[in-house]
């Protein structure tokens, strides 16, 4: 056999059919032409091959379809093993320059690292609905009101506005009313407080709720006088009571009354929010234990009492705005139908208006989002950054192999093949920079989430989840395909390969290239320095701010008496007054102070008209609204405020004097210029009967929070107010314990087993250091600035390297020209300086225009930052000295290596 | 004599010994087989071509076009390496076959 020219398979399964009829026709030619040697007629051959081959077409099917097969699987193979080796090599590549490649790896881990771990957080707290069926219907109704004396508030609903808005809205498929409260339960174990949503059946329809047992509660169970029911949420039966459905029907005893199971709710149901009353400090681990209905009856009497969250669910069609204009135009009829509670005066003092805004708005406010894609935003440039420093990084490399590359171009590389050659290159290393960074990212958010603030809405939704994932890998996807096409933007012909006969410099193109890309880095570092620099700026003045009180050593905790046993007043004032003594006893306390607020958490939440005597008003005065708190004897004391006048003491309380104590703030405006201590004011009118007198007055304090206005409050010592409420004012008290210095929270034992030993069926709660509270006040300006600094300080780092590699490019780039000018006479101190100088100039570019970035963008922050302005020049000058030094110290060490270079042997390699 | 029809599973064994004495086309491969077994065994012969595809896609042939002694194209199927292993472990098998056939037909009956 000669082989004049061989093959191995069809190369296409089109020529595969061909090739098959190729070979079968010689088959049957040679065999006709034997039978004829051997005798036979054409005719009586051809029969006798025809009826020996078989069917021809169906054996060539079937040869067919094994070809075609065969082709595709080694194909497959084919490619599989180019993929292996293409990786191999890449691998080797990479090897061959560990520095280059732990650089860019760990730029880019940090970049998509980052990156998807802010993304989760956004995701989970901004992009994703609230857990709700068509979340997008659901709006939320309040009242903004602007109360003097405790400033711009968003006010509930109160019965009355519910009972108009859910007659006669169109905008609105229902309306419901809630607000949220505790309730020490006993049955089902020990004593405890359950979280309480306190709603208006409608609740259920609106989130579009379903019993997982028994029923829910339905418009009967809201009118007054209706049997006490109660639905347990699924997680708390399942917690309580271990999912035994047997307890529907039966009685839940609660501390003040009994309530009839009826039914269990369906899993995961809560609340959007907690009423507007609620302590702000712990917005984010919100959920519902029980859900009670809301008595309301349509017909009045109705109060001017908001503390009703009112959320509704839009009819089809109608939107937000809509709902708006009719509740807004709704509301003008209250003074008409409701005289008694909504006065012409009050509607104009208080500026009271309606507002319908997007459920989702409501609860995440304006700040949370605003935070979180600044934060997201900040990130993105941190991957900008590091993808330029790795994209910078690459084109050098790929530079170095400008000639190789245009060899194998030469040699009949197509377009196709060279991209694969970078591609597996970039997506080697963006893919497992990717990998690692969603893995570091996992860890990140864990992290995260131990430092976050709890006054975040939605944060404990925050999980790692494959969307972020994705997101992390097509992120790494995206940046190894864009820094495999930046060498492909170039010359990689022979002109190339000419070129890089004579020293490969870079052609003025790509320089300009490099150029930007790096003045771009350093003005996004600085964008970012400058936003956290004014966070830090921000932060530092909130914790400058004298609160008025002292936070340290002192504990918090508070204590629920139930009420069927302490129903009065006599028994629950002297249940506090023993408990503060034997606690005063305990050695390191020096002081007990009891309130019915805690700083910082639930001060000013809610307010209490405040009067004085009618003929003290002068035309158009404004009556205030401000924080009427119970304290008992030993609060200021406790908290280190110092008192002008006289505290009242027990002796006050036992023998019902009026003596109260009120804020300096609110003072100054009752009686501007004037006396203070013995002034009579009142919650009852101006025309009242019933007159407290001002015994102290305490010093500017800020009880609220520490970027609020100083606090206007009255403190009451326990009098006749309020104290028939049947939510039992003094029933709820939080304990104030200031120790000589001993850790607060090492007393919590101790004052455990006191209260255990009084009653043990008073629950013990929340203990926790006062430092703690004022710090988690603080929290969300910390968290942003933490974050915001991480992401400043590896863009500044990311920044140095880059410029680095940059002018160590250009120094070797220009080692022929440098060594021309050495010999030419140039000093070492011009060496250095043509380099510096080059650094210089690309930083200070980066620098302008970062600072032009930086004006532009951080006025959107201006409401976060607590007296700073966004222009702050101590923290811009600070920011563009900074980088200077960066740019400096970047060009350093290629500064040294370019003075070092011998011209002879320079110009020599050249 | 009648023709013998082809034990299941055998030709593929056959194509392989034949193909272990050299390269050959697929019509070398039948009159090789026809010289051998002095025509007693009979096949269809276009099933020839789909059995040889089938070894190729095994990796127990290889195929490529040649010239024949008359200068005609054709293609021609060589055995590999792992063809041969393949030949060694069926023949094998083979003779166990038939020598535990053979014994079974060739025993006494019983009394």
């Amino acid at each position: 056999m000669n082989n004049r020219k061989t093959f191995r398979l069809p190369s296409t399964e089109a020529r595969v059919e061909a090739e098959l009829n190729d070979e079968f026709q010689f088959h049957i030619e040679e065999r006709i032409e034997q039978f004829m040697h051997q005798g036979m007629s054409r005719e009586a051959a051809e029969a006798e091959v025809q009826r020996r081959f078989g069917d021809y077409h169906s054996h060539l099917q079937e040869a067919r379809e094994i070809d075609v097969t065969t082709i595709r699987q080694r194909e497959r193979a084919h490619f599989a093993r180019t993929l292996i080796s293409e990786t191999r090599r890449s691998v080797r590549q990479l090897l061959r320059s560990p520095a280059f490649t732990l650089v860019a790896f760990i730029t880019l881990v940090l970049g998509i690292g980052a990156t998807t771990a802010i993304f989760t957080v956004l995701d989970a707290v901004v992009l994703r609905p609230l857990p709700y069926h068509n979340a997008h219907e659901l709006v939320s109704v309040l009242h903004p009101a602007t109360v003097p004396g405790s400033g711009d508030r968003n006010w509930g609903l109160s019965h009355a506005g519910y009972v108009h808005f859910r007659k006669q809205a169109k905008t609105v498929q229902d309306l419901a009313l809630y607000r949220t409260t505790g309730f020490i339960v006993t049955t089902g174990g020990d004593a405890e407080v359950a979280r309480v949503a306190t709603a208006t059946s409608s609740i259920f329809p609106v989130l579009r709720a379903q019993p997982a047992f028994g029923r829910l509660t339905v418009a009967d169970d809201d009118m007054p006088g209706a049997r006490d029911v109660v639905v347990l949420s699924y997680e708390y039966f399942q917690r309580r009571f271990g999912g035994d459905t047997s307890v529907i029907g039966k009685t839940l005893e609660a501390a003040h009354g009994n309530y009839e199971i009826v039914g269990v709710a369906q899993p995961g149901l809560t609340l959007p929010m907690p009423g507007p009353f609620a302590s702000t400090s712990n917005l984010a681990a919100f959920g519902v234990d029980l859900w009670v209905p809301e008595r309301v009856n349509p017909d009045g009497p109705f109060y001017n009492n908001h503390p009703f969250v009112g959320i509704a669910r839009l009819a089809s069609g109608a939107t937000a705005e809509a709902a708006q204009q009719e509740f807004t135009a709704l509301m003008t009829e209250f003074t008409t139908l409701f005289p008694d509670v909504y006065s012409d005066r009050f509607m104009k003092n208080y500026n009271f208006r309606v507002g319908v805004s997007e459920l989702r708005n409501a609860v995440l406010g304006p700040q949370v989002p605003r935070t979180m894609w600044m934060l997201f935003g900040s990130v993105l440039v941190v991957l900008v950054i590091a993808a330029a420093n790795v994209a910078n990084l690459f084109m050098v490399r790929f530079e170095a192999r400008r000639r190789d590359a245009a060899v194998r171009r030469a040699l009949g590389a197509d377009g196709v093949h060279m991209a694969a050659h970078y591609l597996s290159e970039t997506m080697l290393l963006s893919l497992s920079g990717g990998i690692v960074g969603i893995a570091a990212a996992g860890a990140g958010i864990r992290a995260l989430l131990a430092i976050a603030p709890t006054n975040i809405p939605r944060l404990p939704e925050v999980s790692f989840t494959w969307r972020s994932a994705g997101v992390g890998m097509g992120i790494a996807a995206v940046l190894g395909v864009l820094m495999a096409l930046l060498p492909l933007l170039r010359r990689t012909t022979l002109a190339a390969l000419r070129d890089s006969t004579r020293g490969s410099s870079a052609s003025p193109r790509q320089r300009a290239a490099r150029s930007t890309l790096i003045v771009s880095q350093v003005a996004l570092a600085v964008v970012l320095l400058a936003s956290a620099g004014l966070m830090l700026r921000s932060f530092a003045e909130l914790r400058s701010v004298r609160p008025g009180f002292s936070a340290d050593n002192v504990l918090v905790f508070e204590l629920s008496l139930p009420f069927n046993k302490y129903g009065t007043r006599e028994s629950s004032m002297t249940f506090h007054r023993e408990m503060q003594e034997r606690i005063r006893g305990l050695p390191g306390v020096t002081a007990v102070g009891l309130a019915t607020g805690v700083p910082m958490e639930d001060f000013g939440t809610g307010c209490s008209v405040v009067f004085k005597r009618s003929i003290e008003y002068v035309e158009g005065e404004q009556v205030p609204c401000v924080a009427t708190p119970i304290a008992l004897p030993g609060f200021f004391e406790a908290l280190g405020i110092r008192v002008e006048g006289r505290i009242p003491d027990w002796q006050d309380i036992d023998t019902r004097t009026q003596a109260v104590v009120v804020t300096r703030a609110l003072a100054d405006r009752m009686w501007p210029g004037g006396e203070h201590f013995g002034r009579n004011i009142g919650s009852n009118g101006r025309d009242s009967e019933v007159w407290y007198n001002v015994a102290g007055v305490i010093p500017e304090v800020r009880l609220e929070a520490l970027d609020r206005q100083p606090t206007e409050a009255v403190f009451y010592a326990a009098t006749a107010l309020r104290e028939s409420a049947r939510d039992g004012t003094l029933t709820h008290l939080a304990y104030f314990v200031r120790t000589n210095g001993v850790a607060p929270v090492s007393l919590i034992p101790s004052i455990r087993s006191l209260v255990q030993e009084r009653d043990a069926s008073v629950p013990f709660l929340d203990p926790r250091a006062l430092t703690d509270v004022v710090e988690r006040s603080m929290a969300r300006a910390s968290f942003t600035m933490v974050l915001l600094g991480i992401a400043a300080t590896v863009a500044l780092c990311l920044s140095l390297v880059g410029l680095y590699g940059v002018i160590s490019y250009v120094v070797s780039q220009r080692r022929g020209e440098i060594g021309v000018r050495m010999a030419l006479g140039a000093t070492v101190t011009d060496v250095v300086r043509l380099v510096v100088s080059h650094s210089v100039r690309l930083t200070v570019t980066g620098v302008a225009l970062g600072l032009f970035l930086t004006l532009w963008l951080t006025r959107t922050m201006e409401a976060l930052l607590y007296e700073v302005s966004p222009t702050d020049p101590v923290v811009l000058l600070t920011v563009v000295v900074l980088l200077l030094v960066v740019g400096l110290l970047a060009s350093a060490a290629p500064a040294r290596r370019a003075a070092r270079i011998d011209p002879s042997e320079a110009m020599r390699s050249e | 004599m009648t023709d013998l029809e082809l034990v299941r599973g055998t030709f593929d064994l056959i194509l392989l010994k034949t193909l272990s004495w050299g390269p050959m086309h697929g019509l070398g491969i039948l009159r090789w087989i026809e010289t051998a077994t002095e025509s007693e065994l009979q096949v269809e012969e276009g099933a020839l071509y789909p059995a040889l595809h089938r070894l190729e896609q095994k990796g127990l042939l290889t195929a490529e076009w040649g010239v024949t002694d008359k200068n005609r194209r054709a293609k021609y199927y060589r055995i590999t390496r792992l063809g041969r292993k393949q030949l060694a472990s069926e023949v094998t098998r083979w003779s166990r076959y038939t020598n535990a056939v053979g014994r079974i037909l060739e025993a006494p009956g019983a009394a």
